[in-house]
């Protein structure tokens, strides 16, 4: 069995990267300051954990799949992973991307979802757009690993509910386990909490950094209350707390790799200077069920 | 339901660089082989990001429009962007 090493669940807000460009020269925003540090804090633990390939899983923004055919679920199993596109390169400066898929890999999550029930769409072509690149602008800057995409439908409705999200987490832990033994694996699971990109509540953090839903659901996820979440994690449910939030449901798939393994390092960020972020991280220990 | 054919407007303006040129020279011509309501085409060739939003289109499409129309994202387009939706409710957004 391929070996699950690292497990890392982070926010993919486009201006974290302005932040980190403007940190250098000292002019960031100082709520954004503890965003970079979460990040750097998790880049330095995926480089302990040795990973040989990384699988990446994120949200198209209906830059490339639209509701002419729209897969909840799909593994993208091309040579390579190009990205981001390019207005989003204008808009936010966003580093480039060119990477080698783990093809082999690949098609073992593809297969071993396929039977387990988990009946994953698949593409050959495709591009990784900002949700895929700014986790591994972060988290893998020096571009050295294959990876392997996994699209998810965060935006859409109608998306399964939450606990399918959950399940096709555990699925796809199981099915990485069908991988060459020797393989070490690090899994990179972005999404939201409380959002409303594009919506009239955009600013709210501005005014509210820590919203109700946040404050609770932050609980539930500290206190490892998975039932709790899986109940207030249906589309409809996440979506009257924020156009954007229904990108939730990312953590909760990560909830399901994670197989009721409490994190080992879990950080909030509320500040005005960004929507609420979770960073959430399992390492090999805690991944295996040891709780230190 | 035409509101698929407001989102793939919205799509395309962003992402296809030979419609975006044709709206922005004639946005009326443009729409003409789309199944569009009467509504959604007067939303759209006004670039009336309010009534855009609130015919149901769905918001991140809504949003990628305005940043491509402004020319860029920056933090003034973004608060002008929710100026101009203040007050609005949450709708449908389904196809």
């Amino acid at each position: 069995m391929a070996k699950l090493v690292e497990l890392i669940a982070v926010p993919h807000d486009p201006t974290l990267p302005i932040a980190h460009r403007l940190n250098r020269i000292g002019k960031a925003d100082p709520g954004a300051i503890p965003a970079l540090n979460h990040f750097e804090t998790l880049r330095e633990k995926l480089e302990r954990a040795k990973p040989d390939v990384i699988v990446v899983i994120g949200s198209d923004h209906l830059n490339q799949w639209f509701m002419d055919n729209m897969a909840p679920f799909m593994v993208g199993k091309a040579s390579r992973l190009r990205g981001p596109f390019e207005n989003e390169v204008r808009s936010w400066g966003l580093k480039e991307f060119d990477l080698v898929i783990d093809g082999e890999l690949a098609r073992q999550i593809l297969k071993g979802g396929l039977n387990r029930g988990v009946d994953f769409a698949f593409s050959d072509e495709f591009a990784a757009d900002h949700s895929f690149t700014i986790p591994l602008e972060f988290l893998r800057p020096q571009d050295d690993l294959p990876v392997v995409p996994i699209f998810i439908n965060l935006l859409m409705p109608p998306v399964p509910p939450g606990w399918r999200y959950y399940q096709v987490g555990t699925i796809i832990r199981q099915a990485i386990g069908d991988a060459d033994p020797d393989k070490r694996v690090a899994i990179v699971v972005t999404g939201h909490m409380s959002n409303s990109v594009g919506g009239p509540q955009m600013l709210r953090n501005q005014v509210e950094p820590l919203s109700v839903w946040d404050g609770e659901t932050w609980e539930l996820i500290r206190a490892n209350r998975i039932e709790d979440i899986l109940q207030r994690s249906t589309f409809d449910q996440l979506y009257a707390v924020g156009n954007g939030t229904p990108g939730f449901l990312g953590y909760v798939l990560a909830l399901g790799i994670a197989g009721g393994a409490p994190a080992s390092f879990a950080e909030l960020v509320a500040t005005t200077a960004q929507p609420a972020a979770a960073f959430l991280e399992w390492d090999e220990e805690r991944l295996e069920g040891e709780v230190t | 339901m035409t509101r698929y054919w407001l989102d793939k407007s919205l799509r395309d303006y962003v992402r296809n660089p030979d419609f975006r040129e044709r709206f922005n020279a004639n946005a009326a011509s443009a729409l003409v082989p789309r199944e569009l309501s009467a509504p959604e085409i007067s939303a759209l060739v006004g670039g009336d990001i309010r009534a855009i939003f609130k015919l149901g289109a769905h918001p991140f499409l809504v949003y990628s429009f305005a940043i491509e129309r402004a020319g860029g994202w920056s933090f003034q387009m973004m608060q002008d962007y929710v100026n101009e939706l203040e007050g609005v409710e949450l709708g449908e957004i389904e196809t």
